[in-house]
């Protein structure tokens, strides 16, 4: 079949759709809270993470099993009841136009100090929800084409963080032991902020393509996992043994400071954090792409909409007012806890239930008689 | 005349006054005016009734009579006078023959059918039908029986001849039609080093010939519609049976019938109709003169739409892959190909962000450039009278004037005015320090990559994108400017060409195998499917298909 530009996605997609959402803001907004909670374990804390949260990804696509055609919007009030049901798809839908919010602000921060000090800030995010919200009006199909070539273009690009090796110093990663088991938890804890964004799976699997042969969600989705645990726990231990895990939670952005270390005399590109924050905007673009889609899908199903395109509209405000109060609360840190906290439970306690849930519901109904 | 016979109005009017003569008068001045209105009207009404198309489901069928066909005809070709009517007779009976003077080949006409009408004109054949007539006497290479008015009318305007018979409703269609038409000569805008170098003509016929040459599939099929209600125009569209998904066939007949124009000059306007968007930035329709272009795309599974009176082929879908290869990529060594192709994308980018990152990094950012040449810069620019997006704009601006004069100039113009353009007003402008001399090589350098595009309507876009660009970079620099790459990627993603985005399966994860022909190009042999992202029904290309069977 000609492949036409339907509301469909291949399995390979939906890794780069995982990709998108979680590579994007996280990379240089939590890699200092991450290194101040962790430690110099905190490069495991990412691995163990990475294992945790891919196990929970999983989890999610095997819920998703049992609904084929439905998105956790539709099956969440079928496993929990109407009410509780209602309210997980709300947590659901805070926990993300919250993280848009803080990622967007984060953002706006960053490029302002790197590269436009003179530019206001509001000026940043406000652009940058906008140019997002044009792409995530589209379908499902021409967004991932985008992430897709975005992914190619600019993925690679990132390897340019192999050139603070020349800094390097493996000491500065010990001691590792005595292993310091609660830096570790408060790392792991961290360690949902990098990783955060995988919960759209349970938004997109029905839109996945998966009854043709080949790579199986859940081979995709553990694939992600391992690309996105590799290069994230790199990338913190490039960190903290440059910079040291003391020092690098003193800076703003311990991932910026370690390029800027960097030192490639008589090439043309003396200053390589410009470049990282250049190739960082599309990153950045690919995570609130992923969140818009995913908030306004959600709202569309709720409400049993037509289209998508209206509730993505009507949340462009919400989210800029969201980011823009982020920048006048005080507390920003705290709000910022307690959103990491709301993941860490929706992904630690609610997902595993519901897949219990789930399996409870099967058995009782075959042990009266009746198949799914 | 007789002076006897002109009398004085008084005579016959003896108690007329001037008055009543000035009364007179002025009333058959106005009976003469409203004649002639009326005469007007007259015409305009024959005008419209002869414009009148008659509908589609009404069949207007010929007489018996030979008058009155002949009135008939006459009434349908008024004030035609490029119409020859020739009668003549025929087996015993009266008949003519009619044509356009200048679409038939006349000659054939005398000999297979006046001459030979002539010398058995004696001869009286009672048959009832009129084919057996035109085989007993007549040696006419093919023709046709019509018997509808509509349908051979057409075929005398495509050049054919009509014969019609006294005392029979069937009239015979001559295939005779010879009109002036260019020969097969070189593309004039697909220009190659290597490969065939004919291209296609103004002449259906001989641009479905050319195409035929290449491949002795019987799978390749050609049907043929006219489009225009007035222009009648002949548009085939071409497809390869067992490869072309027969969706995207369907596709392409059904936006092809639901045309309604009177009429059809240009190949564009068929794909203005048939593109969904309305005002696209970039052509989501190939365009091309060159007859291997047009078979390669069919192999591919795709279609190929050729219009009556114009070389412009046009390919369906197209993507930013296929607008990124040359035929000459696959006439040279397969390292050589691959580097000129990824040069040819590098020169997209030049095209569209070179003054962008420009003004973006010299307004906005200068530290991200090497220190000496950020001071180089900043001496440069201390002479320009304006700031650097303003004159980055006003090059830019002057560019596009000059590389639009001087596609309109005639061609013994053109070096004259290259001279005048780029020594006297690029050097000029430099010495006068209007603009800094770096700006220039960066326009420069702009122009250069536009030209390395292979299609000149995509070049077109994206040197409109660029205008946009510099806009955008004008305003948030070096942000704004991947700001807008993003936008443009995301509106690229976007544009449709018959169910397929223009990007198509670029950098894309799910169609690894289109990579082999796309940044670079593998060896045929080490490419062994046709484009995923063209949905051929039969994937492989080599192995894969022989004697009408598929090989295991």
């Amino acid at each position: 079949m000609v492949s036409r530009t339907t509301d469909s996605i291949s399995v390979l997609q939906l890794g780069v759709v995982v990709l998108a959402a979680t590579l994007g803001g996280q990379l240089i907004i939590t890699s200092r809270n991450l290194i101040k909670s962790g430690g110099e374990a905190a490069w495991i804390s990412v691995i163990a993470g990475g294992i945790v949260y891919g196990l929970v990804a999983v989890m999610m696509i095997k819920i998703g099993r049992h609904f084929p055609n439905d998105t956790f919007v539709e099956y969440m009030p079928k496993i929990w009841g109407k009410f509780a049901g209602g309210l997980i798809i709300l947590w659901f839908y805070l926990l993300f136009i919250a993280q848009a919010a803080v990622i967007l602000q984060g953002f706006g921060k960053f490029i302002k100090y790197f590269m436009f000090d003179k530019t206001p800030q509001i000026v940043i995010p406000a652009t940058m929800v906008l140019a997002c919200a044009y792409c995530a009006l589209h379908k499902i199909n021409i967004i991932v084409k985008v992430l897709s070539i975005l992914a190619v273009l600019t993925t690679p690009v990132l390897g340019v963080w192999l050139l603070a090796l020349q800094n390097f110093n493996a000491e500065m990663l010990l001691p590792i032991i005595p292993f310091n088991w609660p830096k570790f938890a408060q790392g792991l804890q961290s360690a949902w902020n990098v990783f955060a964004g995988y919960e759209i799976i349970m938004v997109v699997l029905p839109l996945v393509s998966w009854k043709s042969p080949g790579l199986s969600p859940e081979t995709g989705v553990v694939w992600t996992f391992a690309i996105l645990t590799v290069f994230f726990a790199v990338v913190i231990a490039i960190i903290i043994g440059v910079l040291g895990a003391e020092q690098a939670a003193l800076f703003t952005a311990p991932a910026v400071t370690v390029i800027k270390g960097v030192e490639v005399p008589g090439t043309f590109a003396e200053r390589l954090e410009n470049l990282l924050m250049i190739f960082w905007i599309p990153l950045v673009f690919d995570t609130i792409v992923v969140f818009m889609y995913t908030l306004a899908k959600v709202v569309q199903i709720k409400f049993s909409l037509q289209d998508h395109r209206p509730a993505l509209v009507m949340q462009i405000p919400i989210i800029f007012f969201l980011t823009e109060l982020n920048n006048h609360l005080p507390n920003y840190e705290i709000a910022s806890k307690y959103i990491m906290y709301a993941g860490i439970v929706f992904s630690l306690i609610v997902i595993p239930l519901s897949l219990l849930m789930v399996l409870w519901k099967q058995r009782s109904l075959a042990g009266d008689g009746y198949e799914q | 005349m007789n002076n006897s016979n002109i009398k004085k109005i008084s005579a016959s009017m003896p108690i007329a006054n001037i008055n009543s003569a000035n009364s007179n008068l002025k009333n058959l001045r106005v009976l003469l005016q409203q004649s002639e209105d009326i005469n007007v009207d007259i015409h305009k009404l024959i005008s419209r009734l002869r414009n009148m198309p008659v509908p589609a489901k009404t069949n207007m069928y010929f007489q018996r009579s030979l008058v009155q066909n002949r009135k008939i005809l006459s009434v349908i070709f008024a004030d035609c006078a490029d119409l020859r009517l020739r009668e003549f007779n025929l087996a015993g009976r009266r008949a003519l023959l009619i044509y356009i003077d200048g679409l038939t080949d006349t000659k054939m006409l005398e000999r297979t059918i006046l001459a030979k009408a002539l010398c058995s004109q004696e001869q009286v054949i009672s048959e009832k039908k009129i084919a057996k007539i035109i085989e007993q006497i007549l040696t006419p290479s093919a023709y046709t029986i019509a018997i509808k008015i509509a349908a051979a009318v057409q075929q005398i305007m495509m050049g054919n001849a009509l014969i019609v018979v006294d005392g029979f409703r069937q009239t015979v269609v001559v295939d005779s039609a010879e009109y002036v038409k260019r020969g097969i000569e070189e593309s004039k805008s697909e220009n190659i080093v290597r490969g065939a170098h004919d291209g296609f003509n103004e002449t259906l016929r001989d641009n479905i010939v050319l195409i035929r040459r290449r491949t002795k599939d019987t799978n390749l099929k050609v049907k043929i519609v006219d489009i225009g209600q007035r222009s009648q125009t002949s548009v085939a569209v071409v497809y390869v049976d067992n490869l072309a998904q027969s969706d995207l066939v369907e596709e392409v007949l059904r936006k092809l019938a639901a045309i309604n124009i009177d009429r059809l000059v240009l190949s564009y306007n068929i794909q203005e109709y048939i593109t969904p968007r309305p005002w696209p930035l970039f052509p989501t329709i190939q365009g091309t003169e060159r007859p291997d272009v047009v078979v390669a795309g069919l192999y591919e599974g795709r279609v190929a739409i050729i219009m009556d009176n114009t070389p412009w082929a046009l390919i369906v879908p197209y993507t930013y892959n296929t607008a990124m290869q040359s035929v000459d990529d696959y006439a040279m060594q397969v390292p050589v190909a691959s580097a000129v192709r990824m040069i040819r994308h590098f020169a997209v980018l030049v095209t569209v962000y070179l003054p962008a990152l420009y003004i973006s990094i010299v307004s906005f950012n200068p530290g991200m450039l090497p220190t000496a040449l950020a001071i180089y810069i900043a001496e440069l620019r201390a002479r320009a009278p304006f700031p650097t997006a303003v004159e980055a704009f006003i090059m830019v601006v002057i560019l596009e004037v000059f590389q639009e004069a001087i596609v309109r100039l005639p061609n013994r113009m053109v070096i004259a005015a290259s001279v005048v353009g780029g020594l006297v007003i690029g050097t000029t402008v430099a010495q006068a320090g209007l603009v800094n001399p770096l700006l220039v090589v960066v326009i420069s350098g702009t122009a250069i990559a536009s030209y390395a595009m292979t299609s000149y309507n995509f070049a077109m876009g994206l040197r409109l994108a660029r205008f946009i660009i510099i806009i955008i970079a004008s305003v948030l620099g070096l942000y704004g400017v991947i700001l807008g790459t993003l936008v443009l990627l995301v509106y690229m993603c976007s544009l449709e060409s018959f169910g397929q985005s223009f990007m198509g399966g670029f950098l894309q994860v799910d169609t690894l195998a289109d990579w082999r022909d796309s940044l670079v190009r593998l060896s045929i042999k080490n490419n062994p499917l046709r484009p995923k992202i063209y949905g051929a029904q039969d994937e492989t290309r080599i192995g894969g298909y022989r004697d009408g069977k598929q090989n295991d």
